[in-house]
């Protein structure tokens, strides 16, 4: 932002802003992905499968079954910038939540314990997953997911939440042939989160 | 301004006066839309509150956007190095002149008419200025200012100019301050960015939790110990020292040394962190203190929170210890932002913070297994105490942990140290005096009002 414009006359240049700036991944190219049909296919099923045990807080187990032991999953803290700022949305290391295969089992054992108040009774969860972009990932086993959300969660007589967001996956093909998820980053839409107990997964 | 209708807040806050000598508290102060209001048009514009950390704006020209009760300010550091805490609204049509969370800018333009200011505040320009304000005094149309003062790198701001200064605002929290920030002479950092949740929940529920609700800890977070990251902390309640500091301040420790974690120093920083620590700017009182009593959790009134915790490294078994800063921003009776700000000691190895950092996450903030039960827990005040039954009821809370014959905890004087100590976890006396100090300003305030 500069003061003196107006007093020079002279114009204002934006700064050169990189686009990429908020993805962890490369921005999938226009037009048909190279990825083959079947694959995206069997892909966009994995997905809705998920999601259904993520919203059936009594099958995490099952979720927890899908996830590659070196897995991350992180949801990173969004700040508001200004158009050309030119610093990223989702500030290096800033999280809401860090997480791996282990401290996922151990969050999923707490949630089966007689003591986790955040879920008990459990939220209701629904969340419809679309925009789904499948691209060719590190290797040949591996692809680059990318999936928006919308998220409602109703609980006993809180408020009812609604979360978005977008969320960027790496799955692999394990050599049982079966997909693991490998790499979750959520991409929240929201700088202040619309509830307070992130008791559920995206 | 006053609000509508000062008679029933008057007769609440007398009743509520009556009942805290009883140890009860009537539970409408929570939930009433009309103790909100006169909460935010009364209390908070007189409060010192906390508006950022002083590492969050380094570089001249950085800048935050926070909140000052419902309004927003830019916390800013200008080209002298000074902090300034700015109202983000034009002076010319009110139009926000910041519209980021954190950037760094020499000058805030409104995109109405141009109106420019300097980060210092100061008015800087508008658009053919020369043609459009010849004779504007442009010394009294810079951006609304609030009154700024730092303490061991935590940033403090007032709206009011008369208001008194910090330190003796703090009073005998100042010297608790200083003992639980102080410890390396280096001054601390805030990790990452902070995080806002909102909840449903009253501000004063949270600010009484972190200035001395020893209690719950073993019941709410029970959990815990059933995935085995805490152990006996039920054996453990009376183990805490409570601290009434005066002026609606509180903090409570918890000494570990019992705690069956491998507590190698005070607040069980590891022996290779804790000799980092250059503690020539605490006294030998201070340093006898943060070992014997391990202050642990507190809130400067009315809405700023502290809170020291471990997470333990799942292999080398290491404590990783995170400080955390706490706003309870008001929105509603019934609804309050969460700030959390991580800071490490900056003289600590990079890879330990960042492993406290991201440790803290599983213990704290919306996303950890200990908070999440919280936030939860929180929403009955709010919410009972704005309905009817209460009222009818007459419904008050209980407050009475602690009192004399209720449950031991007399008061026992720490040798240098500044309030009164409860050597038990069964007192909820802190949280009385908060409360003390609560009907004391409300009513101050209303009756400047008048």
């Amino acid at each position: 932002m500069t003061a003196t414009e107006h007093d020079t006359g002279q114009p204002i240049t934006p700064p050169v802003v990189d686009p990429v700036d908020v993805s962890p991944a490369e921005e999938p190219p226009a037009g048909p992905p190279p990825v083959d049909p079947l694959t995206q296919l069997e892909i966009r099923t994995w997905l809705d499968v998920e999601s259904m045990l993520l919203d059936d807080t009594r099958r995490l187990w099952e979720w927890h079954a899908l996830l590659n032991q070196d897995m991350t999953y992180t949801v990173p803290v969004r700040v508001t910038r200004e158009r050309w700022s030119n610093l990223p949305d989702f500030p290096e290391g800033a999280v809401h939540q860090a997480d791996n295969w282990f401290t996922l089992r151990m969050r999923i054992q707490r949630l089966f314990g007689e003591h986790a108040w955040a879920e008990d009774p459990p939220s209701l969860l629904r969340r419809v997953v679309s925009g789904v972009v499948v691209t060719p990932g590190e290797d040949e086993a591996h692809y680059a997911v990318r999936s928006a959300f919308i998220l409602h969660r109703s609980r006993q007589r809180f408020s009812p939440e609604l979360w978005a967001g977008q969320r960027f996956d790496v799955l692999r093909r394990e050599d049982d042939g079966s997909l693991k998820l490998a790499k979750r980053v959520v991409h929240l839409d929201h700088v202040s989160l619309p509830g307070a107990s992130l008791s559920f997964f995206f | 301004m006053t609000v509508t209708d000062n008679g029933h807040l008057h007769r609440l806050l007398d009743r509520a006066e009556r009942a805290r000598d009883g140890g009860t508290y009537p539970i409408e102060l929570f939930g009433d839309p009309d103790v909100y209001r006169a909460e935010q048009e009364q209390l908070f514009p007189h409060s010192w509150l906390f508006v950022g950390h002083v590492s969050e704006i380094r570089e001249k020209g950085d800048y935050v956007t926070r909140p000052m009760g419902e309004d927003e300010v830019i916390v800013t550091r200008a080209e002298d190095g000074s902090i300034h805490v700015l109202l983000n609204a034009c002076r010319h049509r009110a139009a926000p002149v910041c519209r980021g969370d954190k950037g760094n800018t020499s000058h805030f333009r409104c995109p109405f008419h141009g109106w420019t200011y300097r980060n210092d505040g100061t008015w800087a320009s508008a658009p053919r200025r020369r043609f459009a304000y010849k004779t504007l005094d442009v010394a009294d149309w810079g951006l609304i200012r609030a009154k700024v003062e730092v303490r061991y790198g935590l940033i403090f701001a007032t709206m009011d100019p008369e208001a008194p200064p910090l330190v003796e605002y703090l009073g005998d929290m100042d010297w608790h301050l200083e003992a639980f920030f102080d410890l390396d002479s280096r001054g601390m950092v805030v990790m990452g960015e902070p995080e806002r949740a909102v909840m449903e929940a009253n501000w004063k529920t949270a600010a009484e939790n972190y200035c001395g609700d020893a209690l719950h800890v073993a019941v709410l977070h029970k959990s815990i110990e059933e995935i085995g990251i805490a152990s006996k902390l039920h054996s453990q309640q009376e183990r805490y020292n409570m601290f009434d500091v005066g002026n609606g301040h509180g903090a409570f420790g918890w000494n570990l040394e019992t705690s069956g974690l491998p507590v190698e120093a005070p607040f069980g920083y590891p022996k290779r962190i804790w000799d980092l620590f250059d503690q020539s700017d605490l006294t030998a009182d201070q340093q006898r203190y943060n070992a014997e009593i391990m202050p642990l959790a507190g809130t400067v009134f009315p809405n700023f929170g502290f809170f020291r915790g471990f997470a333990v490294d799942p292999v080398t078994f290491e404590m990783k210890i995170f400080t955390q800063l706490r706003l309870w921003s008001p929105l509603a009776a019934d609804r309050t932002e969460v700030w959390s700000w991580m800071v490490q000691y900056e003289v600590e190895p990079a890879d330990y913070r960042t492993e406290a950092y991201i440790g803290s996450h599983l213990i704290v903030n919306s996303g950890s297994i200990l908070e999440q039960d919280d936030f939860t827990a929180w929403n009955g005040p709010s919410r009972v105490g704005a309905r009817a039954f209460q009222r009818v009821a007459g419904m008050e809370l209980n407050y009475m942990l602690g009192m004399p014959g209720m449950s031991g905890g007399e008061e026992t004087p720490f040798p240098g140290a500044p309030g009164i100590r409860y050597v038990t976890g069964f007192s909820e006396g802190n949280i009385r005096s908060f409360q003390k100090h609560y009907l004391d300003r409300m009513r101050d305030h209303l009756e400047a009002s008048r």
